[in-house]
């Protein structure tokens, strides 16, 4: 395939200044080699830089990785070969980036924008004269034929615009801002960060000239795949600071004993040991020593303990409430949306009165069912003390007396609080999911159905269903992963009694997993609660995914 | 890109810039930091200052030394936390750190309420000084005091204190020996690791109109007469109790502090004397938890683990054992007569707690000396009597005039009451410095709840509190 040119500069460079270039771009890397190179061997000085134990291993290895990548860069890049361009243009990408965010933050910029609202709240009327302004000017604009008037009235709307603008930004303090943002830019390291991002992105740009691609040889192909990854890196980036790289962390020190505040020890497999470790006991015999007993062996008089009962309670409780909350959260939904699919007027309005319940703020929700919950005072209890009444009052039936259902202070039912919360709070999500499904079902298999003689419940168990079998999938799936990662509700709703009271009752793996991280600040340990919870739902989900795809296929 | 896109960026670029410009008053903090260890700036280090120096140099910690004073002329930057409970005492600190900003030239201020108690104050406090972006000064609960000075997270206040003329006997002695504790012995010693901000104690709020409609003895006028006791406090509950219909005798929360009272008053206590082990077994804490219980078993209580001030609010419990900090929530939120009493005496004598929590100084806050100025300001008698106008606290100062102060805050009538858990050799609440405080409440509460509940009979709780449940929280 033919070399082809992938940049934006279409002016004619001589082959000997393209050559020039790119020795100045070896140049920069063989110079980013003996930094990294210097840095290395003042982190294996051990009168050098003053860092923990773990630190000096970590920037041992970065030191070396990047001293050995820069050195490999430069040489691709002299043997002209195409890998070394790519290389070349990521790592200068990389760096230019890392030292933009280092100056930005040098120069407060990232604590500033939490000053953000406050400038806004200062500067909103003169925005909103500006804004009225605007608007102004533009219907004076479409005032055709009203001659001179239209003109006036223009340039009265340009006027107020403008003056307003200049209050605006005199309101806000842009003079100030400017002042400040340049103070801070005028210390020596910052300036030394920011010509350091010049002259990487200055490397970038060289390197991404049609003339480089055509010495390299690049092909159409590897061009559109750099543009590609180009386009891509802002998502890679944040994917990798925000998601991936915390993902990595927890993993890397659910092996270490740590507390997020001093130093680490390595443990090795000790954290999941101490997790998962299960002991049993029959006829009589005693658990192992350091073991409680989370479950009871029916019919073989036996016990199970565990190295952690709270972590097996709380995935006993887990279950329970996956058993209970997911179908409660789907079926209801599926019977409503079936409801709501009928056509007749108004269920529009409906789906939005049961969608409301999925917008609203968790913790807002979960305040107001407490109140709900209360034993003596709640609304609960109280309707369902009327509700007894009225059945009370009908011949032969003799119930009388308050109804003093502890919801959320008995052990035996604080679960199925939760339960009924987040039933509550997901069933109208999963219900527009389900018309959404429903609304795609074509209309000919329900009358051809009909000419069958098919009845309501017939259509719906046999061209209902199974046209929504995707929607169910996915409707099933993403509520027992929300089911499985319960937290906020269980937080709130316990409050502010431990979370995951009362006796642990509804204490779930989530919850564990922040009372060890953020309240005992075992860090290490919750990062392998964290991976064994992943791990399970992981794999409900293949299990899930893999019944689906053999229905699918069987279909 | 359209023209509208492209004025919504400048607007935003412009509200960006100009909202750096709002925090240009720490950049005058900023020479002051960047010229740590400069000989510049520790030739002109006063005395105040090089007692700082010698608390950060005793500590290892890198970040507390770096520290450096404030130049002269120069303002320093400081954030600094409590834990408010509602808006009115958001209000009532905001307006008290801009008074402090206003006559102080040597800091600037910045407050930053932090989450309730529900809202893990303390889990995010935590996580903050991890990431390195917690607030200069905060304030802590007393029990959390030994947790963050064993992790290492505030600063020993002891030389910056000893050079302003600081004075521990100022503040009741209850607090300040847990705040003068020494980690590495676990006995009061020299340390100072911050200053109480306010104490609190129980009160009974009773329902004076359901007392009336139960035509049972005032527990006022038998506290007056020095007849409230645990037989007349079981009494009064049971008469109101009968009333009937959801109308309970008595309300408590489950937390620690409640079933404390019933274990303190009968002469038990939750640790032996130096605070080094479980003393849950002992039979005068079994006592006061076999009252308690009867009070469940009875009926005469709101049930155990139910909230239990929603239904005192709605008028239907008679006596509800609550501390100061329910004072303002009761002023607006009751449509009855009521006031407070003081908690019933047991066999043990009248036994209250002493709440209390102190503004402490981060370990790495980089102006250690503008930081314990702030936290002297915070606790002057000044400060405090305008905090306690609030009603919610009641000043840590030994001092008659703020007691008075504080006695003039009506409703209550009987504010007295609160004042003599003060002086009636009250338990203070405090941190386990040979222990883990937060494991050992956890198991503790659950085992009292399971107690409570029926689910644990007494015997066993006896045989298990200190041997099993609670036992890792003395370990290492």
């Amino acid at each position: 395939m033919a070399a082809l040119a992938v940049g934006t500069s279409r002016t004619p460079v001589s082959r000997s200044a393209t050559g020039r270039r790119i020795a100045i771009v070896i140049g920069w890397h063989v110079l980013l080699a003996l930094v990294a190179g210097a840095v290395l061997a003042n982190t294996l000085n051990p009168d050098g830089f003053a860092l923990s134990a773990f630190q000096r291993t970590a920037l041992t290895l970065g030191a070396a990785v990047v001293a050995l990548g820069q050195l490999l860069i430069a040489w691709l890049l002299r043997r002209r070969a195409h890998r070394g361009r790519a290389a070349s243009l990521v790592s200068n990408y990389l760096l230019t980036v890392a030292l933009t965010i280092a100056v930005l933050s040098r120069m407060q910029v990232f604590t500033g924008l939490d000053e953000f609202a406050t400038a806004f709240q200062r500067g909103f009327w003169p925005l909103v004269v500006v804004g009225v302004g605007f608007v102004w000017w533009v219907l004076a604009r479409r005032m055709h034929g009203a001659g001179r008037a239209a003109t006036y009235l223009e340039r009265a709307g340009l006027a107020v615009a403008a003056v307003a603008t200049i209050a605006w930004l005199f309101v806000i303090n842009i003079v100030g801002g400017l002042l400040t943002l340049a103070g801070r830019l005028a210390q020596p390291a910052t300036i030394a960060l920011l010509m350091i991002a010049v002259v990487s992105a200055a490397m970038a740009w060289a390197m991404w000239q049609d003339d480089c691609a055509v010495e390299f040889g690049t092909t159409r192909r590897q061009a559109e795949a750099l543009q590609g990854w180009l386009y891509l890196s802002p998502n890679v980036l944040g994917f990798s600071i925000f998601f991936a790289g915390p993902l990595l962390f927890s993993f890397f020190i659910s092996f270490f004993n740590w507390d997020a505040l001093g130093d680490k020890s390595f443990t090795g497999l000790s954290n999941y040991l101490n997790l998962l470790k299960l002991d049993i006991a029959r006829d009589g015999t005693r658990l192992s020593s350091g073991y409680e007993q989370v479950f009871a062996l029916p019919f073989v008089h036996g016990v199970i303990g565990a190295k952690d009962k709270l972590f097996w309670l709380s995935m006993k409780n887990i279950i329970v409430f996956m058993v209970l909350a997911v179908p409660l959260s789907v079926v209801p939904a599926l019977g409503l949306a079936t409801l709501l699919n009928t056509g007749r007027r108004g269920m529009k309005v409906f789906r939005a009165v049961f969608f409301i319940p999925s917008i609203a703020g968790v913790i807002g929700i979960t305040l107001i069912w407490k109140q709900l919950f209360n034993a003596t005072v709640g609304f609960l209890n109280f309707f369902l003390t009327k509700m007894l009444d009225v059945v009370g009052a009908l011949p032969f039936v003799h119930f009388s007396g308050a109804v003093r259902i502890q919801w959320l202070s008995s052990p035996s039912t604080a679960l199925l609080a939760v339960v009924i919360v987040f039933a509550w709070m997901t069933f109208g999500f999963n219900t527009v999911l389900f018309t959404a499904g429903l609304q795609g079902v074509p209309k000919e298999l329900y009358e051809a159905a009909e000419l069958d003689g098919a009845t309501a419940w017939d259509r719906f168990r046999n061209v209902t269903l199974p046209t929504l079998r995707p929607t169910t999938f996915f409707v099933l799936a993403t509520t027992t992963i929300l089911a499985l990662q319960l937290f906020d509700i269980v937080y709130a709703l316990t409050a502010p009694s431990p979370a995951g009271s009362p006796d642990n009752a509804t204490l779930t793996p989530v919850v564990y997993l922040y009372r060890r991280g953020f309240e005992r600040f075992d860090q290490g340990y919750a990062s392998a609660v964290a991976w064994v919870l992943f791990v399970v739902i992981f794999t409900v989900t293949l299990v899930q995914f893999r019944r689906q795809q053999r229905q699918t296929e069987g279909v | 890109m359209t023209l509208r896109k492209t004025t919504a960026l400048l607007v935003g670029a412009l509200l960006a810039v100009s909202a750096c410009s709002s925090t240009k008053k720490e950049d005058k903090a900023a020479p002051t930091a960047t010229s740590a260890g400069t000989p510049a700036a520790s030739s002109t280090v006063p005395s105040a200052t090089s007692a700082a120096t010698s608390a950060s140099a005793a500590s290892s910690e890198p970040a507390a030394t770096e520290s450096a004073p404030s130049e002269p002329g120069k303002s320093v930057a400081l954030r600094w936390r409590t834990r408010p409970d509602n808006q009115a005492e958001i209000d009532v600190y905001k307006q008290i750190s801009e008074q402090i900003d206003g006559k102080n030239d040597a800091f600037t201020l910045k407050y930053e309420p932090g989450g309730t108690e529900g809202a893990g104050y303390q889990d995010v406090l935590k996580t903050e000084l991890a990431a390195g972006t917690a607030p200069d000064v905060f304030w802590i609960p007393g029990t959390d005091v030994a947790d963050f000075a064993k992790r290492d997270l505030i600063l020993d206040l002891r030389s910056l204190a000893s050079a302003t003329g600081h004075k521990d006997e100022d503040f009741y002695e209850g607090p300040m020996s847990q705040l003068k504790t020494d980690p590495a012995t676990g006995q009061p010693g020299d340390k100072l690791w911050g200053v109480p901000r306010d104490v609190s104690t129980f009160a009974l709020y009773i329902n004076r109109d359901l007392i009336a409609q139960a035509n049972t003895d005032d527990p006022l006028e038998l506290a007056a007469a020095g007849k409230w006791d645990w037989a007349a406090f079981e009494k009064t509950a049971a008469d109101i109790s009968k009333i009937g219909g959801a109308v309970k005798g008595f309300g408590a929360n489950s937390w620690w502090a409640n079933y404390g009272y019933f274990i303190n008053s009968a002469g038990g206590s939750f640790f032996n004397e130096d605070r080094t082990k479980c003393n849950l077994d002992n039979p005068k804490s079994i006592e006061g938890l076999t009252f308690m219980k009867k009070l469940y078993d009875n009926k005469l209580a709101v049930p155990f683990g139910e909230d239990a001030e929603p239904p005192f609010k709605a008028g239907t419990v008679g006596m509800f054992m609550n501390g100061r900090w329910a004072t303002p929530g009761t002023r607006t939120g009751v449509k009855f007569n009521w006031d407070v009493v003081a908690l019933p005496a047991g066999p043990g004598g009248s036994k209250d707690w002493l709440f209390w929590g102190a503004y402490v100084v981060n370990k790495k806050a980089k102006n250690p000396e503008a930081a314990w100025k702030l936290v002297q300001e915070l606790t002057t008698a000044e400060t405090q009597g305008d905090i306690s106008k609030l009603g919610a606290n009641i000043p840590s100062r030994k001092s008659d005039e703020a007691i008075k102060n504080f006695l003039t805050f009506t409703p209550p009538t009987n504010n007295q009451a609160f004042v003599d858990g003060i002086t009636n050799d009250p338990v203070s609440e405090g941190p386990l410095w040979k222990g883990d405080w937060p494991l050992f409440s956890s198991k503790a509460d659950s085992a009292v709840q399971a107690l409570m509940t029926g689910k644990k009979t007494m015997a066993d709780f006896s045989s298990t509190i200190c041997t099993t449940e609670t036992a890792e929280a003395f370990k290492g």
